[in-house]
C-alpha cells in the first residue's frame, strides 16, 4: 500500500496528462518490440489491451480474465479504447513490457497457466512491487518526457531473432548467404541495399521509424530532440521492428520502380512500334509507287513493241490485235472496238457519223442496231419505196 | 397457505408487468455485463470487455420486466452513452467499489450522466460491485466519495453487491423496479 501511495503521489505530481498523440506514439513504439506483439498469457497476436499492474500487453480474452481478478491484482486498460492514460501508467508500460515480465516470472519459477494461481503467486506480487518502483523511478527521472530509454536486454535477444528474420529476407533479395552475426549482417545487408538506403534518404517518405534503421552504426540520429536523449538501445529494437515495416516499404518501392521501368519499356516499345509502322507505311507507299511506275513501264513497253511490230509487219499486228492475242488486249475496250469495226464495216459515211455522236448507252444500242439494219435494208427499202412510189 | 398466497400474489402482480427500459452504465471493468448475465441467466459468465452494448430483457423478480441496456464503459466509448439516454426509465450505475483510484472518475462520469437533460427525472441505483474484495469501500464510504449527499430532488439508492455470488443484485433490481414505478406514478399524475 505504501508503494501504491507513492505512485499515486508521483501521478499527482505530473499534473499534465499525456495527450492522445503521446499515448499513440508510446504504444506504437512499444508494440514494435517483438515480445509485445503477442499476448503475455496466451500469445495471441497483436494484443490491444494492457495490464498496467504488470506492464504487459494482453489480448481481449486474457484481459477479460484479468478484469475478473480485480484491480488489486491486475488493472486493465485498452491501448486504443482508453484515452485517459496517466504518465505513470505509461511509464509502467515502458519500463515493463512482456519480455521483462516473462523473464521475471521464469526466474521465479512461476510457470502456471492458471490465471488465478499465476497472479496470486509470490512472483506476481514481487513483480508488481518491482514494476511499481521502476515506474515511480522513471517518473521521477523523466517526468513527462515522451520517450525514455527502457529497452531491456531481453528485448535485444528477441530483436536479434527478429533481425535475423529480416536479414534472411534481405539476404534473399540480395542473393547473399545467411550468417549468424545479426548486427553485422544487418549492416552488410543494409549497405548492400544501397538502392534502398538511397531511396529512404531521398524520398524521406518512409515511416518515422525509418531513420532509426541507421542508428546501429551511429551514423544518423533522430531529428527529434526528445528522442535524441534516448540511448541507442531504444531506437535499435524499434528499428529492427521497424525494419520489418521498412522491408515492406522497400519492396513497394522496388515494385514501383519495376513498374516504372516496365512503363518506360512499354513506352519505348510503343515508340518503336510507331516507328516501324511508319516505316512499313513508307515502304508500302514506295512499293505502290513502284507498281504504278511498273505498270506505266509495261504500258510503255507495249506501246513500243506494238509500234515496232506495226512498223515491221503491219498486217500481222492488225491480225493479232483483232484476235485479242496481241498486246495485252488493250485494243478490246468497247470504244476502240466499236470504232475499228465501224470503220472497217461501213462504207457509207452517214452511219459512221451517227454512232460516235450518240454516246448514250441505250441510244447507242438502238441506233447502232437501227443503223446496222438500215445499212443492210436501206438500199432495199429505198428500192422498194422507190418501186412503190413508182407504182403509185 | 401463506406461501400459496404469496405465489398467487406474484402471479397476479405479473399481469401488471410493465416493461421498463433500464440503462446500465459505469466505468470499464465495473462488472456491468457480468451483472446483466447474472440477472438474465443466474450464471457467472466470463465476459470480455464490451465494445458496443449488450441488451437483454430480464425479469429479476416476479412482476418486474426490464429491458436492460448494458453499454461499454471504455473511456473512448463513453461519449456514446448519451445516445441511450432518451426514453430510459431507470439508471443502474455500476461501480467497482474496490477500485479506489478511480472513484473520482466514476463520480465525474455519474454526474455527467445524471445532469444530462434527458436523464434529469430518471431515478438511479448505484451498485457498489465487488464488495467481496478486501479493498472494497463500503456504502457509506462510497456515498462520501461520490458526494451523493449533494444529489437532492431525485430518487437514488446505493446497494452494495457482488455479481459473482449474486449478493445484493436482486435487492438492487427490486429497488429499481420500485423507483421506476413511483416515478411513473409521479409523472402520470
Amino acid at each position: 500500500d505504501c508503494s501504491e501511495d507513492e505512485g499515486y503521489v508521483t501521478q499527482q505530481m505530473s499534473n499534465e496528462e499525456p495527450t492522445k498523440a503521446d499515448i499513440d506514439t508510446i504504444f506504437k513504439r512499444l508494440k514494435t518490440l517483438p515480445a509485445n506483439k503477442a499476448c503475455f498469457d496466451c500469445e495471441a497476436k497483436n494484443p490491444t489491451w494492457a495490464s498496467i499492474t504488470y506492464g504487459v500487453f494482453l489480448c481481449i480474452d486474457c484481459s477479460a480474465r484479468h478484469r475478473g481478478l480485480g484491480v488489486h491484482l491486475s488493472f486493465i486498460r485498452s491501448t486504443n479504447l482508453d484515452t485517459n492514460w496517466t504518465w505513470f501508467q505509461l511509464r509502467a508500460m515502458q519500463v515493463g513490457g512482456n519480455a521483462n515480465a516473462d523473464l521475471f516470472f521464469q526466474q521465479h519459477a512461476c510457470q502456471s497457466k492458471d490465471i488465478q494461481q499465476k497472479y496470486n503467486s509470490r512472483a506476481a506480487q514481487l513483480y508488481r512491487e518491482k514494476l511499481h518502483q521502476l515506474a515511480t523511478k522513471a517518473m521521477k527521472l523523466h517526468g513527462t518526457k515522451l520517450i525514455i530509454d527502457d529497452a531491456p536486454k531481453t528485448d535485444h535477444t528477441a530483436d536479434k531473432k527478429e533481425g535475423d528474420f529480416f536479414h534472411e529476407h534481405s539476404v534473399l533479395t540480395t542473393a547473399r548467404s545467411n550468417t549468424e552475426n545479426n548486427a553485422e549482417n544487418y549492416l552488410v545487408s543494409s549497405e548492400s541495399n544501397d538502392q534502398n538506403l538511397d531511396k529512404f534518404n531521398q524520398a524521406g517518405e518512409g515511416p518515422s521509424i525509418d531513420p532509426n534503421v541507421f542508428n546501429t552504426d551511429g551514423s544518423q540520429k533522430t531529428l527529434d530532440p526528445k528522442r535524441s536523449t534516448i540511448g541507442q538501445r531504444r531506437p535499435a529494437p524499434s528499428k529492427k521492428k521497424g525494419f520489418g515495416a521498412q522491408k515492406v516499404v522497400t519492396d513497394f518501392k522496388e515494385i514501383e520502380r519495376n513498374v516504372q521501368e516496365q512503363e518506360k519499356m512499354k513506352e519505348i516499345q510503343v515508340h518503336q512500334e510507331i516507328k516501324t509502322r511508319e516505316e512499313t507505311e513508307k515502304q508500302l507507299e514506295k512499293q505502290m509507287a513502284n507498281l504504278k511506275f511498273a505498270y506505266q513501264d509495261i504500258n510503255k513497253q507495249r506501246d513500243v513493241e506494238e509500234a515496232k511490230l506495226k512498223q515491221s509487219n503491219p498486217k500481222k499486228a492488225e491480225q493479232l490485235e483483232r484476235l485479242g492475242m496481241g498486246f495485252a488486249g488493250r485494243g478490246h475496250s468497247a470504244m476502240t472496238d466499236m470504232q475499228t469495226i465501224q470503220q472497217e464495216g461501213v462504207t457509207t459515211t452517214r452511219n459512221i457519223s451517227l454512232a460516235p455522236r450518240n454516246r448514250d448507252f441505250f441510244n447507242d444500242n438502238d441506233i447502232s442496231s437501227f443503223s446496222s439494219r438500215s445499212n443492210s435494208d436501206l438500199p432495199f427499202s429505198k428500192d422498194h419505196d422507190l418501186d412503190y412510189d413508182n407504182k403509185k | 397457505m401463506g406461501l400459496f398466497l404469496s405465489h398467487l400474489y406474484n402471479v397476479i402482480a405479473s399481469f401488471g408487468t410493465e416493461n421498463s427500459r433500464i440503462l446500465m452504465l459505469g466505468l470499464d471493468a465495473a462488472g456491468k455485463t457480468t451483472i446483466l448475465y447474472k440477472i438474465k441467466l443466474n450464471e457467472n459468465v466470463q465476459t470480455i470487455p464490451t465494445i458496443g452494448f449488450n441488451v437483454e430483457t430480464v425479469s429479476p423478480a416476479p412482476g418486474i420486466s426490464f429491458t436492460v441496456w448494458d453499454v461499454g464503459g471504455q473511456d473512448k466509448i463513453r461519449p456514446l452513452w448519451m445516445h441511450y439516454f432518451q426514453g430510459t426509465h431507470g439508471l443502474l450505475y455500476v461501480i467497482d467499489s474496490s477500485d479506489r483510484e478511480r472513484i473520482q472518475e466514476a463520480r465525474d462520469e455519474l454526474f455527467g450522466v445524471i445532469n444530462n437533460e434527458n436523464m434529469s427525472k430518471v431515478p438511479f441505483v448505484i451498485i457498489a460491485n465487488k464488495s467481496d474484495l478486501p479493498t472494497a469501500l463500503n456504502c457509506s464510504e462510497l456515498i462520501e466519495e461520490l458526494n451523493l449527499h449533494s444529489v437532492s430532488k431525485r430518487r437514488w439508492y446505493i446497494q452494495s453487491a457482488c455479481a459473482i455470488n449474486g449478493d445484493g443484485i436482486c435487492e438492487a433490481m427490486q429497488q429499481m423496479a420500485k423507483m421506476v414505478k413511483d416515478q411513473r406514478k409521479y409523472t402520470s399524475t
